[in-house]
């Protein structure tokens, strides 16, 4: 199945590895993949800001780059740059009927990675090994917003060697929010430090997620939570994709 | 009070003293906890919930589009029902409107049963000022007036008091003699009010929903001090807000069907009164004379805009139960009475952005709250809607301008992202002491240090994803298993 | 300063002209609403409803009875007749005045037996007096109009032979129901309401249990300004 890929510049940026992981993942399920030149960001950060004019450059690209006969299926890494070009491209084109259009195409084209695996490729097993204990975040924009609830759980479920544990209040928000973080960093701490409690009292040794930005928030703060002492082993954050790429 | 309070101090600065506060936040999340598993128990039983949800909105979407229709007709109703009708378009409206009730019968002592609408005017402030005593007399709200404080979360106001505290309250303030024991504190609070009920000259309350095909006032309360407040004074004032109407009894229902499962987890509350005029011909108890201030105070400059789903708001605090936010900074972190999701739409809808502060930044835009709302208002498109307002307006601070700026053209711009994908990483690796993240210490880098105050931040890979790409071999395709219900491939 | 006194009309036209419309309609014809909810009472029989009726009025610390027709005197007294709650000395009634309650033999074997130190059958020509006895009762007893199955909620309208205090002010609020008029959801009771298209009472109490709190640590405590214990006694 030929298919365009979505990385998220989080990937691209910050973990390569998660990117990588994800396109073996895919080319071992038979996928062709292409992925665009002309990508940087989805922009999110701007209009969830209040900068919805700003956002228009970045969306402009995004959707210049994906909107192509060519690509009939797109794959998203990163469930909440793909809420932003579903769900928040029709607001940030509000006022502009031609990019509206070419978002409303985008978005019937659109799939959260785990979602795809599952309900379009109709595979469970993807023949991973992972010999630990791991908890998984229902993170927000994957779970709530794109309603991507059961794919993968079911993913995990059929990963060899994997002791699965859930987390309390498993969907309860990280406390990312992408700008949120840095404009208010205490409540944000607070958030995500609760977040990490409850992937703490897991015992789990590994806490994965299919949100790269919710990714980065909990291993900033569980880091810090090693560095000052409330923390005393090790928690391993990886992609859902890194879990499914394993061999054992 | 007004809508905000707390103004002289920054939200920062609030936030700070309500996370200082264990024993004010662990309630406030022990709160959350019981309202959220009970409301899900119920929610979970109840096979038409989403159809109940989606009735609601068209009817309050109904009322909403023809206000000013739905407005008449309950005034016209509720006067033929013997109401006597006060119009107040603003607060200060209503306010002029009590005082006068008070002038005409020289009356000096009211019974108060909890109302947002009067905390909204700072109705007990005015009436205090011109020497009216006023008793707030649901159990919270009482404690909150004996101390002199304000709410922390609107359906259980005085939480961020423990039974030590507010015994102690009442041994300073009304010479308590008892114990420490919660259900001693409250049918003390049981005697000590009943005489006050008895003896006040007006009630004053609110109104849950106004119907306005029957003219119906409505009240909904467990403790029953809105049943005393409505029984014994012999006048009654009743704030109905103009977003309070629905259209018939039919409609009442469904609100009521939504209301206290989505506010408390309770199928119903103890008592619902539904009041259709004074006491009638041979009743002893029941007010005599009924006032009802009809208030707008900014309501209706939400209809036909952007912010217009607010309006079917019920005030059930579903949002407030499941804000990871909220449950850490309080009622008291917002500043405003209307606090958590719903106070961040509504707050700044009825008084604008100019002293609200950082207020609707106070949110991660997880969505929770949009998903439990009862009247499907999306809580989060509104407060980023917001967001966006302000900056429409020029509101937002100048010194993030830049910033933002910055990042439009970082964002949508290869050439720029490449060069800054080479400047970054060795920058960043410098900065982080050849390590992978950066940790506290960078607490002196502008932008970067909201974020490492309170977390490590991940550097910047000096390998790109992209490039990876290009130049990667496609691995083979494995046989996979095929799931039970299948699809294609 | 007096701002003037607002009319209607100074409260309708700013919503007007926020709305865009030239004026306030005349009238305004509901439509026709897209949704109707599944009750869970759906398809219930009415003695499937009764049981419910009961079960979810436990669950509210309700304590119910469910009597035949002429057992109704013999159960209130039993009650009554057992003094205060908690101490068991013989209190006094504030009770309804009611057609049924009179049929039923209730006042003769309250007062007849002397179970208790007073009764009041409410009486408006003695005004205030009957709230000075309602508040010092132990029992007030009033016969609710309907029950309400999902919720365990009774509807108890006030009149000139029920005053509100009644249900309020006593310690114990019984409060008898006919098992006929026990409906599935409150909408039946609202649709009923509309049917007869009378003026409404000046109240329409909904009770369900005994007035509670949780405003203290979020303890529950029963017993706050309404009565501290409530009894429904059905009769079948």
């Amino acid at each position: 199945m030929k298919i365009a890929f979505f990385p998220g510049c989080m990937v691209d940026m910050i973990y390569p590895e998660i990117g990588i992981a994800a396109v073996n993942v895919l080319e071992r399920l038979g996928c062709e993949i292409e992925m665009p030149e002309k990508i940087v960001c989805c922009g999110q950060g701007l209009i969830n800001s209040g900068y919805r004019e700003e956002n228009k450059a970045a969306a402009r690209m995004i959707v210049e780059a994906y909107d192509t006969p060519e690509y009939e299926t797109i794959v998203s890494l990163t469930g909440s740059c793909m809420n932003a070009i579903v769900n928040d491209y029709p607001l940030v084109f509000k006022d502009e009927p031609e990019w509206l259009e070419r978002a409303a195409r985008l978005k019937t084209k659109f799939f959260e990675f785990t979602d795809f695996i599952v309900n379009e490729l109709g595979v469970t097993d993807v023949g991973a090994v992972f010999n630990d204990t791991v908890t998984y975040h229902k993170s927000c924009h994957v779970t709530r917003l794109l309603g991507v609830k059961e794919p993968p759980l079911k993913l995990l479920e059929n990963v060899k060697g994997l002791e699965y544990i859930e987390m309390a209040h498993a969907d309860r928000c990280c406390g990312f929010g992408g700008t949120f973080s840095f404009k208010q960093p205490v409540i944000a701490g607070e958030v995500v430090y609760e977040k990490c409690q409850t992937i703490i009292d897991t015992g789990a040794n590994v806490i994965c997620g299919a949100d790269v930005p919710c990714l980065m928030n909990i291993k900033g703060a569980l880091g810090r939570m090693r560095a000052d002492g409330r923390l005393d082993r090790d928690i391993r954050v990886m992609h859902i994709a890194q879990i499914l790429d394993s061999r054992g | 009070m007004s809508i905000l309070y707390d103004t002289d101090k920054s939200l920062k600065e609030r936030v700070a003293a309500s996370l200082d506060d264990d024993f004010k936040h662990n309630a406030i999340k022990t709160a959350q906890e019981v309202f959220y598993v009970g409301r899900g128990k119920l929610v979970a039983e109840m096979e038409g919930w989403e159809d109940l949800r989606r009735h609601a909105v068209e009817v309050r979407n109904h009322v909403t589009e023809n206000l000013d229709y739905y407005v008449k007709k309950f005034a016209t109703n509720a006067e033929a029902n013997g109401y006597i009708m006060h119009y107040a378009p603003s607060g200060d409206d209503a306010l002029w409107e009590v005082l006068d009730i008070f002038e005409e019968h020289g009356a000096s002592y009211a019974v108060k049963s909890k109302s947002m609408m009067t905390e909204e005017v700072g109705l007990n402030e005015v009436l205090e000022e011109t020497g009216i005593k006023i008793t707030e007399t649901d159990c919270a709200e009482n404690i909150l007036q004996t101390a002199g404080s304000k709410p922390s979360h609107i359906v259980v106001p005085a939480l961020h008091f423990d039974r030590e505290a507010i015994a102690d309250i009442y041994r300073k303030k009304r010479g308590y003699e008892g114990t420490t024991v919660p259900e001693e504190i409250t049918h003390y609070l049981r005697k000590i009010l009943r005489h006050e009920f008895m003896e006040a000259e007006v009630g004053i309350r609110g109104c849950n929903f106004a119907v306005a095909e029957t003219g119906s006032v409505t009240l909904v309360t467990n403790e029953g001090n809105g049943r005393m407040v409505d029984t014994f004074p012999k006048i009654q004032i009743v704030f109905v807000g103009i977003d309070r109407i629905v259209p018939d009894l039919e409609s009442l229902d469904t609100m009521m069907a939504l209301l206290p499962r989505s506010a408390v987890g309770a199928k119903m509350t103890a008592y619902f009164s539904l009041d259709s005029g004074p006491a009638g011909p041979g009743e002893i108890d029941g007010p005599e004379e009924v006032h009802i201030i009809l208030m707008d105070n900014g309501r209706h400059t939400l209809a036909n805009t952007e912010f217009e789903d607010m309006l079917r708001c019920m005030r059930c605090g579903a949002c407030l139960n499941i804000c990871p936010v909220y449950r850490h900074i309080t009622g008291h972190g917002y500043g405003s009475i209307y606090p958590g999701p719903m106070g961040l739409v509504l707050t700044p809808g009825l008084v604008g952005y100019d002293d609200i502060d950082n207020m609707v930044f106070a949110c991660s835009l997880c969505g929770a709250c949009s998903e439990h709302c009862p009247v499907g208002i999306p809580i989060h498109d509104l407060i980023r809607e917001h967001r966006i307002k302000i900056v429409e307006e020029g509101k937002n601070h100048a010194i993030e301008v830049p910033i933002f700026k910055a990042l439009e053209l970082f964002w949508s711009n290869v050439p720029v992202y490449k060069a800054g994908m080479v400047l970054g990483p060795p920058v960043m690796k410098a900065l982080a002491g050849g390590g992978d993240a950066l940790d506290a210490s960078s607490a002196w880098i502008p932008v970067v240090k909201g974020w490492t105050s309170t977390r490590d931040f991940d550097v910047l890979s000096t390998k790109r994803f992209t490039e990876w790409f290009k130049n990667h071999e496609k691995l083979p395709t494995e046989q996979p298993k095929q799931n039970e219900e299948g699809g294609e491939q | 300063m007096a701002l003037g006194k607002k009319t209607l009309d100074d409260l309708l036209n700013p919503i007007s002209k926020q709305l865009e419309h030239k004026g306030v309609a005349e009238n305004v014809e509901l439509p026709e609403w897209t949704f109707k909810a599944v009750r869970y009472t759906d398809g219930l029989s009415h003695d499937e409803l009764v049981d419910m009726f009961a079960a979810e009025a436990e669950k509210v610390k309700v304590k119910t009875y469910r009597i035949k027709a002429d057992g109704l005197a013999a159960c209130i007294a039993g009650i009554v007749g057992a003094g205060t709650p908690d101490d068991g000395e013989a209190c006094s009634v504030v009770c309804a005045s009611d057609e049924r309650f009179a049929a039923a033999g209730l006042y003769d074997t309250i007062e007849g037996e002397g179970l208790v130190n007073k009764l009041t059958i409410w009486d408006n020509e003695r005004g205030q007096e009957n709230i000075d006895d309602a508040l010092v009762a132990t029992y007030g007893i009033t016969y609710a109009t309907a029950g309400i199955a999902e919720t365990g909620t009774i509807v108890q309208p006030t009149s000139a032979t029920c005053g509100r205090a009644i249900s309020l002010l006593p310690l114990v609020h019984i409060a008898v129901i006919d098992a006929s008029t026990i409906k599935p959801t409150m909408l039946e009771i609202m649709e009923d309401i509309e049917a007869k298209g009378e003026k409404l009472p000046s109240q329409i109490c909904f009770i369900s249990g005994p007035s509670a709190t949780a405003d203290i640590e979020l303890v529950r405590v029963e017993g706050v300004h309404g009565p501290m214990y409530v009894n429904y006694v059905i009769v079948e």
